[in-house]
């Protein structure tokens, strides 16, 4: 008797199981976050890259000027990149340099190298919706991608943006950082390789802002993905932004003396 | 000037030594400067010139070696209207730069600052301030020196030797923002030894979360000249003395989100004062700067700053501002000309005087860029700094020029 009770209790145990088994499946905020996390996992461990950058800026009527420079990345573990940035062109701008420490919670640190009087100087990072260099990119879309400075939701699975032959995963992210220029931003992220293709950048007051493409991926020690081409443009002024990537090499030794203060001073 | 060409031979030996490719790989920048300087009230002094212009020169080669040597040379050169002591010919660097893991060692002739704050850097001991260059203080002549620096996670631990002290560059007779008489270019005096008494300075610094901490210790010449009062042919004229000093000092600055807090400070001990006493004082630079990101339309930000200079001696001291509140904005436009203004008041807290500071600079061309700078020096109490400058106001227009 006893043994019959157990295996009756089984089957609806079994029948119950099988009832409630949308409410134990994953929710779009789950899901959201473990494809954050399935991407972060797919990039860990590239140590380090050094990329040669060409930004176009176009205004509403078509002028374009041109802004030069480089940058340095280190992985760190168990926290957020450390990354330095230098600037070639225009002339005025030649030689100062930025060096940011990327923190997985709290505010990044972040000095700047202004050669003509030799100061590195501490600043704010909390500049983060401001403009790059005039350009059409915030501090925010350039600093380093951190699982935890977001919180995320998945909306659909669609073909993705100007590259349908691929099924997207879209997502929405939300900052966790209050002086971020965003509500929110929709992702929409490839399933074979989980490369990024296209963002969508909503302001403060939830109103499309900005549109990112991503294209001209390349592959790296035969695992990491890099778009070499980036297009940014903004529907409230009409401007847009092109970053041409002309070179990326990875692993080529940069250690942790790299990205400190002394090295910034070095840095041209 | 002898060292200069010592250095300058020990460079064109090392040319001859190396091969050919030597000068393929040298990189090299230049800087054109015209600038025209404009002071609305005519002179007060005798001899002064009214307006003046001036073109400079700024080059500067670099040169990698193999394993993590470098040596930079950036020679810079002025030929101004009015002033012969503001045409001169300078070594702003002159460097030889060796660096592992946790070390960097430097030697020759460098620029090196150490400061936090926007209004004053106390703390710079290294570099002397070229004044007759630039009247908002920030050029600093090239100083001879040996540099070593460690890294450590307690810290950077840096130690200096200065084997050749640089007096400061001061206006001549022609010139205007100079005191009357003006100081005699020759024959300055240094307190103990001569301009080949070794300085040295030790200093330590880190960072600790949003907190950047540093401290020093410097055994040298103070770069402020106290007056050497030289009757010639019974004609009172200044000379400069250059005192022996000590000094502890540091500074702190804590980066909280927009809000930055800065302090620098300084305790010294064997500089004379205006009444030729030689106490110890203490004088310090307390601020704090707030930004504003993206106000004004989309790409705009805004910097505000105060800051509150301090010195024990108060009238006694020959610096300007010791008992002095600074007001300062930055706007920065972030547009594609990179367009700036910083507009900065300094009210003397003594009642003696106010000080007006205009900076607006913008892209030109991708290799030109214009500076609109200006000074007001107003409402000086009689004998003080300010009432020596009262006639000084000026307008300054700067081209630069990059190739």
């Amino acid at each position: 008797m006893k043994q019959s009770l157990k295996i009756f209790s089984l089957i609806i145990l079994g029948f119950l199981n099988l009832s409630i088994l949308p409410v134990f499946a994953e929710t779009p905020e789950e899901k959201g976050l473990r494809l954050a996390i399935e991407a972060d996992l797919r990039d860990q461990g590239f140590q380090d890259t050094t990329s040669d950058m060409v930004m176009t800026l176009r205004n509403a009527h078509g002028e374009e000027s041109i802004r030069e420079f480089y940058s340095k990345t280190l992985e760190v573990e168990g926290d957020g990149d450390k990354s330095i940035f230098i600037f070639d062109h225009p002339r005025d701008v030649s030689g100062t340099a930025v060096l940011t420490f990327t923190h997985k919670a709290g505010p990044d640190d972040q000095w700047l190298y202004l050669p003509a009087l030799k100061r590195v100087k501490r600043i704010s990072s909390d500049n983060k919706s401001g403009s790059f260099v005039g350009s059409e990119f915030a501090y925010e879309d350039l600093s380093s991608q951190e699982v935890e400075k977001y919180t995320y939701k998945w909306i659909e699975d669609i073909a993705c943006p100007g590259f349908e032959e691929e099924i997207c995963y879209v997502n929405e992210d939300y900052p966790v950082d209050k002086s971020s220029g965003y509500t929110r931003r929709v992702v929409w992220m490839d399933q074979s390789e989980y490369r990024i293709r296209k963002i969508d950048f909503y302001d403060r007051k939830n109103e499309l802002l900005k549109t990112l493409i991503f294209s001209n991926y390349k592959q790296y020690v035969e695992k990491y993905w890099r778009a070499h081409y980036l297009h940014m443009v903004n529907h409230n002024t009409g401007k847009e932004t092109e970053v041409d990537i002309e070179k990326i090499v990875f692993q080529s030794g940069l250690k942790d003396s790299d990205f400190n203060r002394q090295s910034l001073k070095r840095v041209r | 000037m002898r060292l200069f060409y010592l250095l300058y031979i020990c460079l064109l030996f090392s040319i001859n030594n190396t091969s050919y490719s030597f000068f393929e790989d040298i990189e090299f920048e230049g800087e054109l400067f015209l600038s025209g300087r404009y002071f609305p009230s005519g002179p007060e002094y005798s001899s002064q010139k009214n307006n003046n212009s001036s073109l400079a020169l700024k080059t500067e080669f670099f040169y990698e070696f193999e394993q993590q040597d470098s040596i930079v040379v950036s020679p810079f050169i002025r030929l101004d209207s009015s002033d012969s002591n503001r045409s001169k010919a300078d070594l702003r660097e002159f460097l030889y730069t060796s660096y592992g893991e946790d070390w960097e060692l430097s030697f020759g002739i460098g620029q090196v600052f150490w400061g936090v704050a926007e209004s004053k850097n106390l703390v710079d001991m290294v570099n002397q301030v070229d004044e007759v260059e630039d009247a908002f203080g920030l050029t600093k002549l090239g100083q001879p020196l040996a540099n070593f620096t460690f890294i450590r996670d307690a810290g950077y631990f840096e130690a200096y030797i200065m084997p050749y002290f640089r007096p400061r560059p001061l206006p001549g007779k022609k010139g205007r923002l100079r005191t009357d008489p003006h100081f005699l270019k020759n024959n300055p005096k240094f307190e103990g030894g001569s301009q080949w008494t070794p300085e040295l300075a030790l200093r330590w610094l880190n960072t600790y979360g949003e907190i950047d901490l540093s401290a020093h210790l410097f055994f040298g010449y103070a770069k402020n000249p106290s007056i050497d009062i030289r009757v010639i042919d019974g004609i009172t004229n200044y000379g400069a003395a250059y005192q022996r000093i000590r000094q502890l000092g540091g500074t702190l600055q804590r980066t909280s989100g927009s809000t930055l807090y800065k302090m620098e400070y300084i305790v010294r001990d064997g500089q004379r004062d205006a009444n030729r006493n030689r106490n110890g004082f203490i004088s310090t630079v307390t601020g704090i700067e707030y930004n504003f990101y993206r106000i004004m339309g989309d790409n705009t930000d805004l910097s505000l700053i105060l800051e509150y200079i301090y010195d024990s001696r108060r009238d006694r001291s020959s610096e300007l501002l010791q008992d002095d509140l600074f007001m300062a904005s930055r706007w920065s436009l972030n547009d594609n000309f990179n367009s700036e203004v910083f507009v900065s008041s300094i009210f003397d807290l003594d009642g003696d005087g106010q000080t007006y500071q205009f900076e607006f600079s913008r892209r030109i061309t991708d290799s030109l860029s214009g500076t609109v700078k200006s000074a007001i020096y107003q409402n000086g109490r009689k004998g003080s700094t300010l009432y020596i400058l009262r006639q000084d106001s000026w307008l300054e227009v700067e081209l630069k020029y990059f190739f």
